[in-house]
């Protein structure tokens, strides 16, 4: 979803949130087991089933954690929770995760979730658009914040010169044709095209993976001091994590089952095929397939170096982290 | 098999089958022709709701347009200080149109001299209340709303996605927005009227569609804008649904309804489960579309309850029918088995066994009065028969008593004269059925002379008998009187022949042996001859003499004739029932064969010949019906010195 990186003043959310938080974790202390907060870049959707599938299936139970997941959403970004400490964990965006780094304070990879780029523009396959540099010249809408780098980068690179005009939390501009090609994620707005009733054979996607454009998304990230602080918390929350991972694409159904009763109970506007779609569609680039160069759960060096790279040619970031730094800290978690 | 039952419970199941097979087409046929209808009726009602509803919506545009048309002029006129009336504007809006949930002017940075920030005057419902506030002091800022962005790119006016306004009470709405240029055409902003879901689930709520149907709100996306399950709104929408259930048929109906066709659909199941037609019609300037959904159960339940309905009073009638038809067939059938049993009865001989009474004109009625009247013709024939029978009888005894009378004339003792030494004589008289007029009569008016006669009267029966009894009489009287047997022919002719109505008549042989002499003299009024057999010769006619039937005629004379008898001589008498006799083949006995009978009997005495001479012909006739009388009478003389 579009991440929106304008700031306004949540801080009576935050509060309330934070001592909704409290209360809830309270009774559990008492089982010695250590309470930790993770919060997600947006609202609950099977983008993080591996996080539900962790908790409910008790592994991060088994790791003495006591875990509570806090959605994101509009106006509540990740990143300003973990910053200001308000959360122990938080699934970033790997672009963001960096910027934030630099702007902020130090953060670290915990792990790379989400391998592989989900990015796609969505064009309509009667507008014959059978390479980018067609869009030259046409109107298309692109999201801002951190998904933008990637395909400004990959437009420029395509040779595509096309009018961006700013794409926000929906796609209905481009499903009223007022744009011939949008910014989507493959595991979701495309599905929800496909759920206005446009078949997919009337879309033609082009992946930014494709042309080398495909970046490292989800990741988990912690602060720096935190993590020096507790290391063996973040070990124990970044395995149990990724074994939740694991068990929600060994177990898909049950998977989806728990992504479903996160939906409902927070009331979350999108349906069980929608969950199902996006369920199958992120679990291809985090469990890594015979072709793949990544490793589950791990950012690879190379893939780091190119998102810094892009970034700091779109002017999103002047210093970077080494890699050691950012995965680990420099402070040997890296097991 | 059907053959086989009886007529009762041919007739009842035939009727009741065919009873039941015309209820089930007529049934059939009013299901078939009322389900058509009242599909017809539902399409047409469904039509006139779907546009009903349409115009309903389109008034709200139609309202906000002219507001949002006239927007950009006054905004410039009006201007920044007066933002008063802008808001006073608004709330006309809103308060005007029941249907506006709030309205508001969302604005560019700076357009005509506002705030260089985000600025947007909203008048909006809350607790019967209209409430002011600016929108641009809100967290999520309105320019990355559909509402705000989709008709600032497409320069048109348009109706927004249905969305969760968390800044108002996670209200869901949709918002008709249209944008606002300045006389440059450069794109100010927009005017901005929510409409509340709420408000259209009522409005469609409110349509007639009975306890089952419903109707929903599709908006671009195919997304449910109102739907009577509220859990769907947002989340899910039709094609969500279709690819739940893996209904392509669905999602095929949602790309109909998205791209703003028409239809009248059955649907099968594909909603709530349950069969029904859906109908959908485009809102044009909205872009949604209306879909009316009437379950098959509820528009055939009426149909169906009225078929079972039908059924149920059809049955009801069966049930009375059934005792009906019973009844009808008893009444045919019961008296048909009276009247087996009575002919039965009749067959057996008992005529007076009751008939069945059967009223009425009907064929039955009609059958069973033909029969008493059979019955009653048989009677009456029987009753005829029985008096023929008497009658028969009657004449049988008159037979009888001829016979008798007959009988009694004749002398039946032998020997006649059993003191008598010089003659011999036997007679015998057999008679037929039908009683003849046969005689024959021997007397002996003094001791020296012996008469015999034979006789053979015209006709039979009792007059015959009579006419015979007469003749005898008279034989007798004149016999005493006349010496002469042509006289005694001659005066009996006479009386016979007087007041003789009945012109009967009778052949007479007559003759008279003066025993001391042996003298015979005869006369014959028309009879057989008899034969004369001398002794130690073949028998032979006596000698004709001149002679008419006696009794026909008055006046007639007698020829006499005579011979003298020798001692052994024999004389045999007979009527043509000897030699007329017939066998089985019609042969006659003939005077040949009794002559030699005659002659192989001549040694015996006169019982012997005359016994001889009855069985000949009982062997001759050998069964053959005795057609009329055998009389015969034998003599025998022995000469004055007797045997």
């Amino acid at each position: 979803m579009a991440k929106n990186k304008r700031h306004f003043p949540r801080w009576p959310v935050t509060l309330l949130a934070t001592i909704l938080l409290m209360l809830w974790t309270f009774p559990l202390q008492a089982a010695d087991l250590q309470p930790v907060r993770l919060m997600l870049q947006w609202s609950h959707q099977a983008q993080f089933a591996g996080y539900y599938v962790a908790l409910e299936k008790g592994f991060y139970k088994d790791k003495g954690l006591d875990v509570s997941i806090v959605p994101g959403g509009p106006g509540l970004d990740a990143a300003d929770f973990l910053i200001r400490g308000q959360v122990d964990f938080a699934s970033l965006w790997l672009s963001a995760a960096l910027a934030r780094s630099e702007k902020d304070i130090p953060l670290v990879n915990l792990a790379q979730v989400v391998n592989s780029s989900n990015l796609v523009l969505m064009t309509w396959k009667k507008d014959n658009i059978s390479t980018l540099s067609d869009l030259s010249g046409k109107k298309i809408s692109v999201w801002g914040g951190d998904f933008r780098a990637p395909y400004a980068a990959w437009l420029q690179a395509m040779n595509a010169r096309p009018e961006l005009v700013p794409q926000y939390y929906s796609v209905n501009l481009f499903l009223q044709q007022g744009v011939v090609a949008c910014s989507a994620m493959y595991y979701n707005e495309v599905h929800m095209a496909y759920q206005t009733g446009i078949d997919m054979d009337e879309l033609k996607l082009f992946f930014l993976r494709d042309d080398e454009f495909g970046f490292p998304e989800d990741g988990i990230y912690t602060t720096r001091d935190a993590l020096a602080k507790n290391p063996e918390q973040a070990r124990n929350f970044r395995e149990a994590s990724l074994a939740g991972w694991k068990y929600a694409a060994e177990n898909p159904d049950e998977a989806l089952e728990i992504v479903m009763q996160y939906v409902i109970k927070d009331n979350v506007p999108t349906n069980r095929p929608h969950m199902k779609w996006m369920l199958e569609k992120i679990l291809t680039s985090v469990i890594p397939g015979t072709q793949d160069a990544w490793a589950f759960g791990r950012l690879s060096r190379q893939d780091y170096s190119r998102t810094v790279q892009v970034m700091r040619q779109q002017g999103l970031l002047q210093q970077s982290p080494t890699y050691e730094d950012f995965t680990d800290g420099g402070l040997g978690y890296v097991p | 098999m059907f053959r086989k039952w009886s007529i009762t419970w041919r007739l009842s199941v035939s009727v009741l089958l065919a009873s039941v097979l015309t209820l089930a087409a007529v049934i059939g046929y009013g299901y078939i022709v009322a389900r058509q209808i009242l599909e017809q009726e539902q399409e047409a009602k469904a039509a006139q709701l779907a546009r009903a509803t349409t115009a309903r919506i389109e008034l709200i545009e139609v309202a906000v347009r002219k507001i949002a048309s006239g927007m950009d002029g006054q905004m410039e006129l009006e201007a920044p200080s007066r933002s008063e009336s802008v808001y006073s504007l608004l709330e006309r809006l809103v308060r005007d149109n029941e249907e506006i949930y709030g309205a508001s002017v969302a604005l560019e940075p700076g357009a005509f001299g506002y705030s260089e920030t985000y600025t947007s005057p909203y008048v909006f419902r809350s607790w019967n209340q209209l409430v002011q506030a600016d929108r641009g002091k809100q967290a999520t800022p309105y320019f990355i709303q559909d509402w705000y962005s989709i008709p600032q790119m497409m320069k048109q006016a348009g109706w927004s996605e249905p969305y969760r306004a968390e800044a108002r009470g996670n209200t869901l709405m949709v918002t008709y927005s249209s944008p606002i240029h300045d006389g440059a055409g450069v794109f100010r902003g927009v005017v901005a009227c929510d409409i509340s879901l709420e408000w259209l689930s009522e409005l469609l709520k409110a349509l007639p569609l009975g306890n089952e149907g419903y109707a929903f709100l599709l908006s671009k996306n195919g997304t449910f804008i109102t739907h009577p399950n509220r859990e769907l709104i947002l989340k899910e929408n039709i094609f969500s649904q279709a690819e739940e259930q893996h209904n392509i048929q669905l999602r095929t109906l949602g790309r109909e309804m998205v791209l703003g066709r028409s239809g009248f659909v059955p649907t099968g199941n594909i909603f709530a489960g349950q069969d029904g037609w859906l109908m959908y019609r485009p809102i044009q300037s909205t872009g949604w579309s209306i879909g009316i959904f009437f379950p098959q159960a509820e528009v055939i339940g009426k149909v169906a309850e009225l078929s079972r309905k039908e059924g149920a009073i059809g049955f009801v009638g069966f049930l009375f029918l059934l005792p009906v038809i019973l009844l009808i067939s008893r009444s045919i059938t019961g008296p048909l088995r009276k009247l087996a049993e009575a002919t039965r009865a009749l067959a057996g001989g008992d005529l007076n066994a009751p008939l069945p009474q059967i009223p009425g004109q009907d064929e039955v009625a009609k059958l069973a009065n033909s029969f008493a009247a059979m019955r009653d013709e048989l009677k009456k024939h029987i009753v005829l028969l029985q008096d023929a029978a008497t009658a028969k009888e009657r004449i049988e005894s008159e037979l009888r008593i001829a016979q008798s009378i007959q009988m009694e004339l004749v002398p039946k003792t032998f020997p006649p004269f059993p003191e008598r030494r010089d003659f011999d004589l036997h007679a015998m008289m057999t008679p037929a059925r039908e009683v003849g007029g046969d005689f024959y009569d021997f007397m002996m008016p003094d001791s020296d002379h012996l008469w015999v006669v034979i006789g053979d009267v015209s006709g039979k029966g009792i007059a015959a008998a009579l006419f015979m009894a007469v003749t005898r009489t008279f034989l007798r009287a004149f016999v005493q009187e006349e010496p002469s047997p042509g006289k005694v022919l001659a005066r009996v002719n006479n009386e016979l022949a007087r007041n003789n109505d009945a012109n009967m008549f009778v052949t007479l042989f007559c003759g008279v042996v003066h025993l001391p002499t042996g003298k015979f003299c005869w006369s014959n009024g028309g009879h057989n001859l008899p034969f004369l057999t001398v002794a130690a010769g073949e028998p032979t006619f006596l000698p004709r003499t001149r002679g008419t039937m006696v009794g026909a005629m008055e006046d007639m004379r007698f020829d006499e004739a005579e011979l003298v008898l020798q001692a052994g001589d024999s004389l045999y008498l007979y009527t043509d029932g000897v030699n007329e006799a017939m066998d089985v083949n019609d042969q006659l006995f003939g005077n040949e064969r009794t002559q030699e009978t005659l002659s192989r009997l001549q040694q015996q005495d006169c019982i012997g010949l005359v016994e001889g001479m009855t069985e000949e012909l009982a062997r001759f006739t050998a069964g053959a019906e005795q057609s009329d009388d055998i009389t015969m009478l034998a003599l025998r003389y022995f000469g004055p010195s007797g045997r």
